[in-house]
């Protein structure tokens, strides 16, 4: 090895990184001063960095400021069924993209879900699931064609899905009420009431399948746009490949709890931890979406 | 594992003894245990502070980026897996939101002005040869000397030299291919050879 060679290879060498040469580095700085006297003086200026102490530190206060950020972000395990959707629904709502896909993948979604909390109210009623047959198809043919090009478009849209039918009052004002409150919890009577004028009594456990799976749909629709939209976007392949493994871990347990579903389709728990499986997709979709925002600002 | 975490304000027992791998310890963090996180804080907040510093170079505003670090972390905790990336996750999020402050922070070239709270002059190069500094001068000296690099220089160079991370890491944490961080990182140590080398005469110990 020449002297050349070896002196360009000095820092990678100490940084550890040389693989093939460093046999051959040893050796030629065991015979060479000059090649030696510079290594020494590369590592003592290595050494010296290394000794580089800052000025901060980790203090009680700047986990107790952290802790007090997170406590407001703390996910929804604890809270009831409504609560869980609720919060889900104004999640949504408050998107980075308002492209049209993404607009319309809102709506989809929240028509999915008044399908599904429509169905868990049924399952929890037993007898009383008539008119949501009724409901479900009628949501079907209100939803909007995704046509808006402006950030408005899911209100615009949410307005063309309030028109129809009664039952219609639960998607619009999930759509158009950003906090998605107490409305839903005032509709489930109105839902109820309705089942009571139309009485039509099917069987409890197929009818709710159907919807479940009807809801799947819906949500599936949604996802299918919000993927399109993401892979649109760039986004840093690192923190990319890190959120394709995490959809990936979803996707499994999507499967597997739709499997559970499918067996029990009476049991509000199932079907609470597959939207919620859902809704979790639609997260990590949406945080691809702001991460691709942050990246666009770089 | 377990051993290398501080025990300063440790969560409580139960939790802490519960938690048998680092797996364990993401996966309880990802369903929103502030006990997990907080073990991940414990192992992480002294590097991420310290990198963050190295790009900014003011004690409150790392602080406060350090903050932001971490509350971003907990938010996203669903795109992680296991233990071998979580440090390279974490340090992506910190240099963006080192980036994100430095570029709304309106500098010329790039470069950053220090705090107020460094006495001595260290502008002066030709300081010399056999001048005895204190470790502490010379901890000015590093810091005076990274925030003179231009900020793709200072990030790769102080992951590389101060943080000791391999190329790949660098290259995950920074999205730069390696043939660009090999460039900057060895424009950057010729650069920092010529600020700290005349600090480095016969007088200095080492």
């Amino acid at each position: 090895m020449k002297c050349e060679e070896c002196e360009a290879l000095i820092d990678e060498y100490l940084d550890g990184e040389l693989v093939r040469s460093a046999a051959e580095i040893d050796a030629h700085l065991s015979g060479c001063a000059k090649c030696s006297a510079v290594y020494e003086e590369a590592r003592r200026e290595l050494e010296t960095l290394m000794r580089y102490e800052r000025e901060v530190d980790v203090t009680p206060a700047l986990w107790a400021a952290v802790e007090a950020r997170i406590k407001q972000e703390k996910p929804v395990q604890h809270q009831s069924w409504l609560d869980f959707v609720r919060q889900r629904l104004a999640h949504i709502f408050v998107a980075p993209r308002l492209s049209p896909a993404f607009a319309a993948a809102l709506v989809l979604v929240a028509i999915g879900v008044t399908v599904a909390v429509t169905t868990f109210i049924n399952s929890r009623g037993g007898e009383k699931n008539s008119n949501v047959v009724a409901t479900a198809p009628s949501n079907n043919t209100a939803a909007p064609t995704p046509n808006a090009g402006d950030g408005q478009s899911n209100t615009n849209q949410t307005t063309q899905v309030q028109t129809p039918t009664n039952s219609n009052q639960v998607a619009g004002s999930q759509t158009v009420d950003k906090e998605a409150p107490p409305v839903r919890e005032k509709n489930a009577p109105a839902i109820e009431k309705q089942q009571v004028a139309r009485a039509n009594p099917p069987a409890g456990a197929t009818t709710a399948d159907k919807l479940v799976r009807e809801a799947e749909q819906k949500y599936l629709a949604a996802i299918n746009l919000l993927e399109r939209d993401v892979k649109r976007t760039r986004l840093d392949p690192a923190i990319r490949a890190r959120f394709e493994v995490a959809l990936a871990d979803i996707n499994r347990t999507i499967g597997e709890t739709r499997k559970v579903v499918r067996q029990n389709p009476g049991d509000p728990g199932a079907l609470q931890y597959l939207l919620g499986a859902y809704s979790k997709k639609v997260d990590v979709l949406r945080e691809m979406s702001r991460e691709s925002v942050v990246e666009d600002q770089d | 594992m377990m051993e290398a975490i501080s025990l300063v304000g440790q969560p409580s027992g139960r939790a802490g003894a519960l938690m048998n791998s680092s797996e364990e310890m993401i996966a309880r963090a990802r369903r929103g245990d502030e006990d997990a996180f907080r073990l991940i804080f414990e192992r992480y907040a002294r590097p991420i502070i310290s990198f963050i510093y190295d790009m900014v170079s003011h004690r409150d505003l790392a602080e406060e980026l350090t903050q932001e670090t971490f509350v971003r972390a907990y938010k996203a905790m669903s795109a992680l897996r296991d233990d071998a990336k979580l440090s390279t996750w974490l340090f992506g999020i910190a240099k963006n939101v080192a980036r994100e402050s430095l570029r709304t922070r309106h500098r010329d070239d790039n470069r950053i002005e220090l705090d107020d709270d460094r006495v001595f002059e260290v502008k002066d190069e030709k300081l010399p040869p056999d001048r005895e500094l204190l470790e502490k001068e010379m901890n000015g000296v590093i810091r005076e000397a990274l925030a003179a690099l231009d900020e793709d220089k200072r990030m790769v160079f102080t992951l590389k030299i101060l943080h000791q991370r391999s190329y790949e890491e660098i290259a995950e944490i920074t999205g730069f291919s390696i043939p660009k961080l090999k460039t900057d990182l060895h424009r950057a140590r010729a650069e920092m050879r010529r600020r700290i080398r005349p600090y480095l005469g016969a007088g200095y110990e080492v």
